[in-house]
């Protein structure tokens, strides 16, 4: 499975959230929101804007900042990690382990399935 | 100041050493049977020891009388408490300490940088921990999570937090999360620290190491046991795993945050696993051992009175001991006497120094009192150069040993005294030693006037350049120090009163200019200004 999204941390992945939800948002205003819902300070937000930046994550030309990879683009190549990793690229086995540890339903996997298939 | 302090921490090193053995020994002896809780305690005493820079005194106490030790007292001059029991003691301390005081200075250089280095290092490890935490995101109550961290730990000293890294199994994070409340609930985020500060200024002790070492383990201890106590077996057997993720165990004595497992994780896990409810008598027998030592060799001997700090803006006072009788006073008979036993064991030379209040000096003579404010009073050789120093006790007394160098001493002043010198009247070589030792240094305090001496030419301009001396008249020595006019042909003198050695001596101002000499024989001690005209 093709990847070229760029790898995203747990704690950015936070951040993009809020992003995501904003966009398109001066870097002042991500900092006010950040510091509400993440507790960080202005200067910590300003440093993950600028390496999520150069690590292609989302762009902060002409003073407002906007996201160059979706959630779904996110999530997608998450998931595309788990199964090469976890499950040898087997999509069967991993559908497998989540219906028996009874966490999501038959729809939920049907769903998912045509998720990765869209790929 | 400093170098009082110093001697305060190396005083209380040594005299804290005995309950840092006895508390090592307590945590061995009740580490399998009391709660850990309570075995906590005793780094509590040990840290309230060395931290706190006052000296409890109980009857109780067990602590030997801290004994002479010239690393421990540079001042050179201390004997037993207040007894002339132990003058070899007092010898050997003076034998090293005069020429040791360079030495001390040395050492406290030495001290002063060691423990700068320790907390800047902290803070250094403060600010990168700060700079990893800053990206961590809420997850919920007091709970924060983090890339960048491997393990869990407690942060923060008056809001702290759980600090989490992501991706932790769900057993592991429950384990994790009751293990670093408990940190918080024992305030282990504040003590942690203030131990280390501890360590900081004692860096130099083994022994408060040690007791750093074992109080981080007791106290990761105290958590596993306050979260596994009345659990089933079944959640200790999680909770072991949930310690054995993070068995990367290093053996570090740096300053780090309450780490969730970087410690002894196997015989945690065993303790874990093992935990037996710990019967009410254990823990009452390990209390009662806490407060035992706590009271026995965390307190010093009742008369020790040996203080070393002063309440703040005051001069420190020296662990000085001279001759004093229990009333705190002494006749120049006792000195005498006690002298003469001294030397006649020991061979060895001796001065003492009375300081003398100088109006009381004057109206009463040699039987008045004494200044009972220590004072640091600096010995000098024959060349005039300062060889060590001593501080008087509280009689007023100031003794110390002295070699065939020696030819008095000068006291700097402060706040409250004047300067003084006493030179030459002390020739240690030519003195009899079993009588005449007992020198009286007069102080003047700061309401009695200095000596303010203008000299002139004959045609009345200011003299500068010249040499200005108070003495007592017929002074076979006239080495009393000299003192130069300045520009406007002033020199100030310290009190004429300091030149006294007797109370019957009358002083005199002498100048002297390219051989000419000119003597002022009415001096008044309560008169501030002299003008001396030269002849040419």
């Amino acid at each position: 499975m093709e990847n070229t999204t760029p790898k995203i941390f747990e704690s950015e992945y936070r951040f993009c959230l809020i992003l995501w939800e904003k966009e398109p948002v001066s870097r002042s205003e991500l900092a006010a929101v950040c510091k509400e819902k993440l507790g960080w300070s202005r200067t910590t937000t300003y440093t993950v804007i600028s390496r999520l930046a150069a690590r292609g994550v989302l762009t902060a030309e002409a003073g407002a900042v906007r996201s160059l990879v979706s959630k779904e683009e996110v999530q997608r190549a998450e998931m595309g990690d788990l199964l090469e990793k976890r499950f040898e690229g087997s999509l069967p086995a991993f559908i497998a382990a989540f219906t028996k540890v009874g966490k999501i339903s038959e729809r939920d996997a049907e769903e998912i399935k045509r998720m990765l298939e869209q790929q | 100041m400093i170098t009082q302090i110093f001697n305060a921490v190396l005083r209380t090193a040594l005299t804290s050493s005995m309950l840092i053995a006895a508390a090592v020994a307590i945590r061995f002896a009740v580490s399998r049977r009391a709660p850990k809780s309570v075995a906590c305690l005793i780094w509590a005493v040990v840290a309230l020891r060395l931290a706190l820079p006052f000296e409890i005194q109980t009857g109780l106490s067990v602590v030997p009388r801290p004994a002479v030790e010239a690393e421990k007292q540079f001042s050179g001059f201390v004997s037993g408490a207040g007894t002339f029991e132990a003058p070899a003691e007092a010898a050997a301390a003076a034998e090293t300490a005069i020429p040791a005081y360079k030495a001390a200075e040395l050492a406290c250089a030495v001290w002063i940088a060691g423990a700068a280095a320790l907390l800047i290092y902290a803070a250094v490890n403060v600010f990168l921990i700060r700079r990893k935490l800053a990206e961590s995101v809420p997850s919920g109550g007091n709970v924060r999570k983090c890339d960048r961290i491997s393990s869990p730990f407690v942060w923060g000293l008056f809001k702290p937090k759980i600090y989490m890294p992501f991706g932790l199994d769900p057993n592991t994070e429950s384990c994790v999360l009751l293990h670093e409340k408990a940190h918080i609930k024992r305030l282990d985020n504040i003590t942690k620290p203030l131990w280390f500060a501890v360590c900081a200024v004692y860096w130099f002790d083994p022994l408060v190491w040690i007791s750093y070492m074992l109080f981080c383990h007791d106290i990761e201890y105290a958590c596993d046991e306050s979260v596994c106590r009345g659990k089933s077996d079944e959640f200790r057997r999680n909770y072991g795993k949930a310690l054995f993720g993070y068995s990367g165990a290093r053996f570090n004595i740096t300053f780090n945050p309450a780490a969730f497992g970087e410690l002894a994780v196997k015989s945690r896990i065993k303790r874990a696993l093992g935990f037996k409810r710990a019967g009410k008598p254990a823990a009452f027998a390990a209390a009662a051992l806490i407060v035992a030592a706590a009271i026995c060799l965390a307190t010093d001997p009742v008369g020790s009175a040996v203080t070393a700090v002063v309440p703040e803006g005051e001069e420190p006072v020296g662990a000085v001991q001279g001759p004093a009788e229990a009333d705190g006073h002494l006749t120049p008979e006792d000195v005498t006497d006690y002298n003469q036993r001294l030397y006649a064991d020991s061979g060895k030379k001796y001065i003492v120094i009375r300081l003398r209040e100088a109006k009381d000096f004057i109206e009463n003579g040699t039987n008045g009192k004494k200044i009972g404010s220590p004072l640091k009073i600096w010995l000098l050789n024959g060349g005039g150069e300062r060889i060590g120093y001593v501080y008087s006790n509280t009689s007023g007394y100031a003794r110390f040993e002295v070699g065939n160098d020696f030819f008095g001493v000068c006291f700097d002043g402060d706040e409250n005294y004047e300067k003084s010198v006493l030179y030459n009247y002390i020739n240690a070589e030519t003195l009899k030693w079993n009588s005449d030792c007992v020198f009286d240094l007069v102080i003047a305090d700061k309401s009695f006037p200095r000596t303010v001496v203008r000299v002139t030419d004959p045609n009345g301009a200011p003299v500068s350049g010249a040499d200005v001396r108070i003495s007592v008249r017929g002074d076979r020595y006239l080495y009393a120090p000299v003192y130069r006019t300045g520009s406007d042909g002033v020199a100030v003198l310290p009190p004429a009163v300091t030149a006294l050695k007797y109370n019957f001596d009358r002083p005199e101002i002498t100048v002297k200019l390219y051989g000419y000499t000119v003597t002022r024989a009415e001096v008044d001690f309560y008169r501030e200004e002299y003008e001396i005209q030269l002849e040419w």
